[in-house]
């Protein structure tokens, strides 16, 4: 750009477009905003024909600030800077241009700034961006100036070209900084995955492995780059593939979660117990895209809790050929006896132990139904002539509560086999139970249409079992109640565990 | 006159007074009591030696799986129950064999042998 142009009376319309082609082409290339400021402020003092001119913007706070100039004293930036006809986001504001600022009723200190600095005459232009004001590029001029319409125009044509290559760089600087946010937080999320210490996978649609994580290509012995060739279908177990395979496949045709357990032979040809957790995963527009998992190698808790489980069997197994040892001493020591009541009322009451023994094992020895327990006791002995009705919520019993409770309802059932309701055909008892408030149960036997019963002159055992032996495991208490019609005992326990 | 009069009845049970208590009883019944055998080799030899119309099978011998004396029981065609603390288990389902839960009465175990008398034996596996 020469100074004699610049200067000259003949720059023509022709020299005007060139110069405007050239700032298009410019900013087209500009590399920085700086770049574009510089060719903004060299075709704004060439074609608007004045030496001084700047480009202002509004910052985060809504500040006008120069962000670039030429031929204006640092005192002048520093008192006018902010000075602007309009705010943030006006719409479209057409450009001010000022003859003679002293003939305006501009504040007085700002005219005298304006003196000072030596200039005359102004023009303020808008840059805007999707119509709204962003800035606004200034030209100054010692002398006073006409603006006629030509220079007007040419005025906001420039401010159009130099918003929009503003509003561009600013986009441009924002995905720049958008990318480097996602490359940086991708690669958090990939060292994340590929360091946590469980097994994380994808698959595509057809179940194929697309992405193993470290650990998971440590374990499969699979190089990062080898994973088209894997397979992680041939290592299952041969005696676990097809339950896998079927459910897996299963997941993926219907798009849902799932979890699988299974052996899979590890780099070495090791088998480990591998359990799976996978989900479906989906593009933006909803179609299916494969499957994301977890694997976690629970060998080892595998193997504890089968030990645990062996030793469990192995106990109730004792237990129980314990109880068959005394069993065995009670019916030789009784051999010539055997047909004395007292020791059939015996095994009976071993037997019961050894049921709710037996049911107690089934359940782990955690927590047992009353329902289940009701139904094996009241099973366990022969049949009477009356008949009982069973009635109650879901209720879970403690191991020492079912225990009690197991030897209580058999002390019942024998009774009223031999003396109550079950010892005739008319008879009926009515078992029910139901969770009563602090947490307690209550049972209720109820027997009707037996023969007429009247107190036990004695105290026996089983009346011992029930109102003292009771009270103490259960934490609670029991009443029997021989009323004429029929004998009623009740329960009440103090239970932790209800359903 | 007992359904298991004068039959010849294997007992195998590692426990010294289970056995004696079930000789007891088996002897009361007025069947005849072959063991009692409380290893499964001893079994074993009593099979090869003595005839035996059928058995009372403990299931764990010692902590070993009586299965070997199941199968030979089996292909010699001599009926036999299981007995355990361990509850029906895939034993059970393999040998077709009634189980008889310890402990247990009298009444269980002679209701149950003769049953498995009556129902002859499974074909072998």
């Amino acid at each position: 750009m020469s100074d004699n142009r610049q200067h000259g009376k003949s720059f023509s319309t022709s020299d005007t477009l060139q110069a405007l082609y050239e700032f298009t082409d410019a900013v087209y290339h500009a590399r920085s905003v700086e770049e574009i400021y510089t060719s903004a402020l060299d075709v704004i003092t060439l074609t608007l024909r004045c030496d001084r001119a700047s480009i202002l913007l509004f910052d985060e706070a809504g500040v006008m600030q120069f962000v670039a100039w030429r031929g204006l004293s640092d005192r002048y930036r520093t008192l006018l800077a902010g000075h602007t006809p309009w705010k943030p986001g006006d719409l479209d504001p057409p450009p001010i241009f000022v003859a003679d600022i002293q003939a305006t009723d501009e504040l007085d200190w700002i005219k005298e700034e304006i003196s000072r600095e030596g200039i005359v005459s102004l023009g303020f232009v808008p840059l805007t961006l999707e119509g709204r004001v962003i800035g606004k590029f200034m030209t100054y001029y010692a002398q006073e100036q006409d603006f006629d319409p030509q220079s007007r125009s040419l005025a906001v044509t420039i401010a159009r070209q130099l918003g929009f290559s503003i509003g561009r760089a600013r986009a441009e600087t924002a995905r720049e900084a958008a990318l480097a946010q996602l490359r940086q937080s991708e690669a958090r999320f990939r060292q994340m995955t590929e360091e946590a210490p469980v097994m994380i996978w994808m698959s595509d649609p057809s179940g194929h492995c697309e992405q193993l994580n470290r650990v998971a290509r440590d374990f499969w012995g699979v190089a990062e780059d080898g994973l088209n060739e894997f397979d992680w279908s041939a290592s299952i177990h041969p005696d676990d593939s097809a339950s896998i395979l079927a459910r897996m496949g299963q997941a993926i045709a219907l798009g849902e979660p799932v979890t699988v357990r299974g052996r899979y032979a590890n780099w070495a040809g090791d088998w480990r117990v591998l359990e799976t957790e996978a989900r479906p995963r989906y593009a933006c527009d909803g179609s299916f895209l494969g499957m994301i998992g977890v694997n976690v190698d629970i060998t080892e808790q595998e193997s504890i809790a089968r030990q645990r489980e062996l030793m469990l069997a192995e106990l109730n197994h004792r237990v129980k050929n314990t109880l068959a040892v005394v069993q065995a001493i009670a019916q030789q020591t009784f051999r010539a006896d055997r047909d004395l009541p007292a020791v059939s009322t015996f095994l009976g009451r071993l037997k019961v132990l050894a049921k709710a023994h037996d049911i107690l094992s089934g359940v782990r020895w955690e927590s047992t139904s009353m329902q289940e327990l009701a139904r094996e006791v009241l099973a366990g002995a022969p049949s009477g002539r009356g008949s009982i009705s069973v009635d109650g919520p879901a209720f879970l019993l403690a191991p020492k509560q079912a225990l009690a409770v197991a030897l209580a309802l058999h002390e019942l059932q024998t009774n009223a086999l031999k003396y109550g309701a079950l010892s005739v055909d008319t008879g009926t008892v009515s078992l029910a139970w139901k969770p009563v408030p602090a947490g307690r149960l209550e049972i209720l036997w109820q027997e009707r249409g037996g023969p007429a019963v009247a107190p036990p002159l004695r105290r026996g055992f089983g009346t011992l079992m029930l109102e003292q032996g009771l009270v103490s495991e259960l934490n609670g208490s029991a009443t029997l109640d021989f009323r004429p019609e029929g004998l009623v005992c009740r329960i009440e326990a103090t239970c932790e565990g209800t359903i | 006159m007992s359904r298991l009069a004068n039959c010849r009845i294997l007992v195998v049970e590692d426990e010294f007074l289970i056995a004696a208590a079930l000789c007891d009883m088996l002897e009361d019944a007025a069947a005849v009591v072959v063991g009692p055998a409380t290893t499964i080799a001893a079994a074993m030899q009593i099979l090869q030696e003595q005839p035996v119309d059928a058995a009372i099978l403990d299931m764990n011998l010692n902590g070993q799986w009586s299965d070997p004396i199941a199968v030979d029981l089996q292909s010699r065609r001599i009926p036999f129950v299981f007995t355990t603390g361990y509850g029906a288990n895939e034993r059970t389902e393999r040998f077709g064999a009634r189980v008889v839960p310890k402990p247990y009465g009298w009444e269980e175990v002679e209701e149950q042998l003769a049953q498995a008398m009556l129902d002859g034996v499974a074909p072998s596996p």
